[in-house]
């Protein structure tokens, strides 16, 4: 034992540090034994019993966890927290097993509305619970008493904790005593009082601190755990069914064993081992990050500051990522139009989910998932439009311009699905119209139509700013949703058939499109239910919802076919047709071109066209001039990332040197412009 | 409104017309090839299940089991993956097309993950919607229709031969059920060493989720029959639908990474050692706007442009460039340019020609040359491979051969290494040969230049 006093008197620090803990361990203490009377001995065991240990790594797992995918997403290290996340997952499931899978869930709703559990809604088990687990995360706040000081500070702590309790639960005692006047007799309250107090704060410490300086800390965690759950669960199975004497000892118990119980004790095992063995393998490396290396060759690692710096640095980083985000979301007038609106969108959406949450609507809250879904496509344009502006890298050569075709392809697909469902969801009820009460969604229609009216103007705007470069044909009118519509889709029809003039692509920017259809397939939905409220709460036609739906969901996808097509064809890397062929004319009239080989003709984006040919030369032609002649002739055919091979004779005769074949197709003669594809 | 009703008609006769193409193509695979009958067999047997667990699924409004038909749904989309594979081994590349169609298999792997994916969404929808008016869920017939959808799953997953998903599925990162069932079945087998050749090989993703929607449909059922809530049911469908959506993520990545035209992530490193290597050769004096990218599954295409000295010839240049570069690149084209041409080239134009190529008469070895330009294109495939590429010195009779003694390196250096750094190149490089007896006037040539 030792001697708390023997360092003399009390520093002003240390006063206040005794005084804090001991403010901590009472709070810790209290809200303990209040859970162990709510929610039973076995329940608040798994919970609170486990050394500190398995709360303080569960919490930092998952804040690692947070962490890693915000700040970095390497691999190395979310491998090396692997077990850590998953036996944070094992304490998740085992606190949420005890939480809903336990039985007094049905209990809970018959209700005896004696506990104090009732005033939250709460069944006692449930409110027990949250309570132990605040206390254990109350406790693993604690530092761990490590030094002769520190236990002595402990030690002191209990004492000053002991002390702010007193008056208290002296003053209870008379007062109960004045009310109730209990028959027991005070000396077995007393002596009960100090088995409990000698067990739980003395002979518990010291016995814990014994065995981890026989059997060193980590065991113990590993054994103590293991030994003080599975006797629990012995006990109440022993609780749970009395036989024999103890049944007429024991009450029958409300806190009985359940599945959901032995489920978390299973999960809490589990748990257990693998934090565990993960802090016995490698304490300190799991935060220690590589730098680099030294001069004997010997990587170096930092030791990392703990969960702390990392939440710390991961908080900075965010921080320098939304504000850098911005400035380059703003920095565009489309992805500036498409922010503004996902925050118009946003908040009406927020609005709608808040007012049918409050009002128990399930209408109001599938159109709110609507149009959070709607956020998400936005979401996906934003984030594409952003990144189309980024310049090439090592692993992306070309760019990131092609993210907003894929961006357009997946909008197109999103909608068809959302057309898919709502066509199925209309052909059901069209068989059997339900009745539908329609008042409270016409207002949230109405202002659903007006938001995505704003959406459709600040689109078309973009869209005639984008795409008047190249039709100057095509009248434009901004002012109504549906000439906008068929504006839009004049526009991608009008490029399938005017191949007049070399290129004539009036969407250049597919992302947009996506969004545009997007809103325009949403403005469709508001309508839609505007129309069909009107036709049921007149004249009483059930079916005009099915049918309403049922026409938008057809005209959704007949509206999304041709971006669909356009995004296939460009991400297929098909060859823009006239513009190709152009190009070998070009290319086989430039003076000593003998003929064309390995064609490649693509659209990168919508209006970058790629070209890479092989031209094979006549021997005493001048390479750099057919270079310059053909870049040219490619250039004014619209290509503008080019690269042409000039090859000659000699070329083969290396090349069969060195033993290499040359492979090649696509041949392209001058006299017939005959595509000769080799066969194998 | 005349306008939008022409525009929608012709809309819709292309889809007709796209849909009449897409049967009779189907119709000629199934004619021709026997594998696509056995796909269309499985993808009846599919379908018939998941209208199965559709009906199901209307008698009994379980959440989970709509997730799981959701699953059956994208196996279609997996059936429908590997006809397209099916029809693109049999197009060839035409001028609509001059990569080849392998593009399509790329693309209809992303759309059926996305599909997936976006289905999910839709699974969460359902499942909030019901978090407040809950249906009554019994547990009778789920963990019966959970076993026939897990069979019918696995029956599809296994017995189509799908090569796109294969390639997928085995160069995409693994995704975290992946990585958690073989973290747990390492520390299994490290307790059990029997089951090490069952657990330890990486696990079909595909196989693993289906194998965890089932469970979580099992449990839920477990679940229901305890407790009576529709809670329950509701869970275990967020689990499974978070379980698809992180299986397919990394293999979507994947295929999008192709589709954005980019460097395939683990070429990049053999790719460098290779450009550094084709720096070093005589004459070349910069590499610039190197793009490599993938259009198929496997295909490397690829552009560059080579800056040369003015002296250099480019043919031969372009020959050892090609030639460093064939194994990893097949479709390659190579730009070779010199700074200020036309000033270099008025003074020299006589006589570069005839100094570098004194032993390339244009007449004699056209026949070679001509066998060589319709050489057969699946020698390309064997390059990727990497395994054997024919040696230069074995084939020395060539006319060609002559001229270039300071630059003749075998074409077959032993296959990059992505671990070893850069360093390491130099080290590799075998030592230069000794110069071959050669005409006395192209080694003076060839020394001068050197040197």
């Amino acid at each position: 034992m030792h001697k708390p006093l023997s360092s003399g008197v009390l520093s002003r620090t240390r006063f206040s540090r005794v005084l804090a803990r001991g403010l901590l361990g009472c709070l810790t203490d209290g809200l303990w034994l209040l859970g162990l009377s709510l929610c039973g001995p076995l329940r608040c065991i798994l919970l609170y019993e486990h050394e500190d240990l398995l709360v303080l790594s569960a919490v930092r797992s998952l804040c690692c966890k947070s962490t890693t995918t915000v700040a970095t997403s390497s691999a190395g290290a979310s491998s090396a927290s692997l077990p850590a996340r998953r036996g944070g997952a094992f304490f998740v499931g085992a606190v949420l097993a005890l939480l809903f899978l336990d039985h007094d869930s049905a209990a809970a709703a018959v209700g005896d509305q004696a506990g104090p559990a009732s005033v939250l809604g709460l069944a006692d088990h449930k409110l027990g619970l949250i309570i132990v687990l605040c206390a254990a995360l109350l406790t693993s706040l604690k530092p761990p008493a490590v030094s002769a000081d520190d236990k002595s500070i402990a030690a002191l702590s209990t004492c000053s904790s002991a002390t702010m309790l007193l008056p208290v639960s002296l003053w209870q005692a008379a007062f109960s005593e004045t009310v109730e006047s209990a028959d027991t007799a005070s000396s077995h309250v007393l002596a009960a009082l100090a088995f409990v107090v000698f067990i739980v704060f003395a002979l518990d410490r010291s016995v814990s601190a014994a065995c981890s300086a026989q059997i060193g800390s980590a065991s113990l965690n590993r054994v103590a755990f293991l030994l003080v759950s599975s006797s629990g669960l012995l006990l109440s199975l022993v609780w749970s069914r009395p036989t024999g004497r103890l049944s007429s000892i024991v009450p029958p118990s409300e806190h009985r064993l359940s599945g959901g119980c032995l489920a978390a004790f299973l999960l809490m095992q589990a748990c257990a081992l693998v934090f565990s063995a993960s802090g016995a393998q490698r304490p300190s490396a799991r935060n220690a990050s590589f730098i680099g290396y030294s001069a004997g060759g010997l990587p170096l690692y930092t030791s990392g500051g703990g969960s702390a710096a990392l939440l710390s640095r991961a908080r900075h980083d965010a921080m320098r990522l939304a504000r850098d985000g911005l400035r380059q979301v703003l920095a565009e007038p489309n992805s500036r139009s498409i922010f503004y609106f996902l925050l118009l969108n946003l908040a009406f959406t927020g609005v709608e989910l808040a007012y049918g949450l409050w009002t128990n609507s399930l209408g109001l809250l599938s159109d709110g998932f609507h149009m959070l879904f709607d956020c998400s496509a936005l979401v996906m344009g934003l984030c594409a439009s952003v990144l189309g502006r980024w310049s090439p890298t090592r692993s992306f050569p070309f760019g990131f311009n092609r993210v907003e075709v894929l961006s357009g392809f997946v909008n197109a697909m999103f909608l068809m699905i959302i057309a898919a469902f709502v066509l199925i969801s209309a052909l059901s009820r069209l068989l059997h119209p339900p009745a539908i009460s329609s008042e409270r969604l016409l207002p949230v229609s109405i202002c659903g139509l007006l938001v995505n009216l704003f959406g459709l103007l600040s689109f078309s705007h973009a869209h005639s700013h984008g795409g008047g470069s190249a039709t100057k044909s095509k009248p434009h009118h901004p002012d109504s949703a549906s000439t906008c519509s068929s504006d839009a889709k004049s526009h991608s029809h009008s490029h399938s058939h005017s191949h007049t003039h070399s290129h004539s692509h009036a969407h250049n920017d597919a992302n947009m499109r996506g969004v545009f259809l997007h809103v325009m397939a949403d403005t469709l939905g508001s309508v839609g239910v505007i129309i069909s409220s009107f036709l049921v709460s007149w004249f009483g036609f059930y079916i005009a919802d099915p049918v309403c739906s049922l026409f938008i969901s057809l005209l959704i996808l007949l509206s999304v076919m041709p971006l669909l097509k356009d995004t296939v064809s460009v991400l297929a890397l098909s060859s823009p047709m006239p513009e190709a062929e152009d190009a070998l004319q070009r290319l086989l009239a430039i003076s000593g071109v003998m003929r064309c080989r390995n064609c490649r003709f693509w659209r990168h984006t919508n209006d970058t066209l790629c070209a890479c040919v092989h031209l094979v030369v006549a021997t005493d032609a001048g390479e750099q001039r057919i270079l310059t002649a053909a870049t040219a002739a490619l250039k004014t055919s619209g290509f503008h990332t080019t690269a042409v091979q000039i090859e000659k004779e000699a070329f083969f005769q290396h090349m069969s040197g060195m033993g290499n074949t040359v492979p090649s197709d696509l041949e392209v003669t001058r006299d017939s412009l005959m595509v000769q594809v080799c066969t194998v | 409104i005349l306008a939008l009703l022409h525009e929608l008609r012709d809309a819709y006769s292309n889809v007709v017309a796209f849909v009449r193409e897409l049967a009779v193509q189907l119709a000629m695979l199934q004619a021709e090839e026997k594998r696509a009958k056995r796909i269309l067999a499985v993808g009846g047997l599919l379908l018939i299940s998941v209208c199965l667990l559709t009906v199901w699924g209307h008698l009994n409004p379980s959440m989970t089991l709509g997730a799981f038909t959701c699953l059956l749904l994208f196996d279609l989309c997996y059936i429908g993956v590997a006809l397209v594979s099916l029809w693109v081994e049999r197009r060839q590349r035409c001028l609509a097309y001059t990569f080849g169609y392998e593009r399509f298999e790329v693309l209809a792997v992303f759309a059926s993950l996305m599909l997936a994916i976006l289905g999910v969404f839709f699974v969460l929808k359902e499942c909030v919607e019901r978090a407040f008016e809950p249906p009554d869920v019994t547990p009778s017939g789920l963990a019966l229709g959970g076993l026939v959808g897990l069979v019918v799953h696995l029956v599809a997953v296994y017995s189509v031969e799908n090569p796109a998903y294969n390639h997928v599925i085995d160069a995409s990162t693994s995704s975290w059920l992946q990585e958690h069932v073989t973290d747990i079945s390492e520390s299994l087998c490290h307790h059990v060493p029997g089951l090490s050749k069952l657990l330890l090989p990486r696990l079909n993703p595909l196989a693993l989720l289906g194998v965890s929607s089932a469970m979580c449909l099992f449990l839920a059922s477990c679940l229901l029959d305890a407790y009576q809530s529709s809670l329950a049911d509701i869970t275990m469908a967020v689990l499974a639908a978070f379980v698809v959506v992180v299986t397919m993520a990394p293999m979507a990545a994947y295929c999008g990474k192709i589709l954005l035209q980019s460097t395939p992530a683990h070429l990049v490193g053999q790719l460098d050692k290779a450009l550094g290597e084709a720096a070093t050769l005589d004459g070349v004096l910069e590499l610039r706007k190197e793009r490599t990218w993938l259009t198929g599954f496997g295909q490397l295409n690829g552009c560059l442009q080579v800056r040369v000295r003015r002296d250099a010839s480019e043919q031969l240049v372009l020959a050892h460039v090609t030639n460093r570069l064939a194994h990893l690149v097949p479709g390659l084209t190579v730009q070779v340019y010199k700074d200020d041409w036309s000033r270099g080239l008025q003074p020299s134009a006589s006589w570069v020609a005839p100094r570098f190529n004194p032993f390339a008469p244009p007449a004699a070895p056209s026949a070679a040359a001509a066998s060589h330009a319709v050489a057969p294109a699946s020698s390309a495939s064997s390059f990727l491979a990497g395994s054997s590429s024919p040696h230069p010195s074995a084939a020395s009779t060539a006319v060609s051969e002559a001229n270039l003694p300071d630059l003749l390196l075998p074409a077959s250096f032993a296959p990059p290494n992505p671990f070893t750094s850069h360093a390491g190149v130099s080290f590799m490089l075998p030592p230069p040969p000794p110069p071959p007896p050669m005409p006395p006037s192209t080694s003076s040539s060839t020394f001068h230049q050197r040197y």
